[in-house]
């Protein structure tokens, strides 16, 4: 997503990140983490996410009781894609960044014909999606 | 050897889309990527993933999903705040940008 955030900087695309819940707290590669036990603690792990993705996108954070995260469907790695008119244009239950790049380059295309985007992301090589 | 592996990567480019819909019909979801899409599974616990994946709760989730905000609908306006403190108004891009809004978490 950074890379697409840098691919859109010139054009009128916002990008927010929305840290949510943990869903592999415990387990192998994660022994250290644990499930949320107050809002400090969340967001310490915002911050920690932040550092350890090097993220430029501004993240918030959810309440703890999770109501807007439940809300938008309540899946750990979703993506929307909102229109500068505050329509849904793209959505997916599983972040994959060609989809949204292709869904953007759409859109600012369209916004400005003269200056034309095209896909360039292609994420079978990647192994992260945030 | 660096045939085999061109050869494993070539295949992994083949199978990764098909595998991840496999995977999405039933209803596990592993990150796109190396591995076919199942690198995750090294470093995840396969029992307790699995059994996360299969719940009732979670499927519950993924089912819910399509019939939440689809393409064409109105995007609900959200207010939430960073982890610096500044206010995130989802309202504020009306007209004038278009935005993405994604979650994630560390592991």
């Amino acid at each position: 997503m950074e890379q697409l955030k840098e691919k859109y900087a010139d054009r009128d695309v916002a990008f927010v990140a929305m840290y949510v819940r943990e869903p592999h707290a415990g387990e192998r590669g994660f022994r250290h983490y644990s499930d949320h036990e107050s809002y400090a603690h969340k967001l310490g792990y915002a911050k920690e996410l932040i550092e350890i993705k090097d993220l430029s996108i501004p993240v918030v954070v959810d309440g703890m009781d999770q109501t807007t995260h439940e809300t938008l469907g309540n899946l750990p790695n979703m993506v929307y894609v909102v229109d500068k008119d505050g329509i849904v244009r793209h959505r997916d239950n599983w972040l994959l960044a060609d989809d949204v790049d292709e869904m953007l380059a759409e859109l600012v295309t369209r916004d400005d014909p003269s200056r034309p985007v095209h896909k360039t992301i292609d994420t079978s090589e990647l192994s992260a999606s945030i | 050897m660096d045939g085999l592996r061109r050869l494993w990567k070539r295949a992994e480019r083949v199978l990764a889309k098909p595998a991840f819909a496999v995977s999405q019909m039933i209803g596990i979801h592993p990150p796109p990527g190396p591995g076919i899409g199942f690198w995750s599974w090294r470093y995840l616990d396969i029992v307790k993933t699995t059994r996360m994946v299969m719940s009732k709760r979670v499927k519950g989730y993924y089912a819910r999903f399509p019939g939440l905000f689809p393409p064409g609908s109105e995007f609900p306006r959200i207010v939430l705040e960073t982890t610096e403190g500044v206010v995130v108004d989802t309202s504020q891009f009306l007209g004038q940008k278009h935005f993405v809004l994604f979650t994630g978490a560390i592991t």
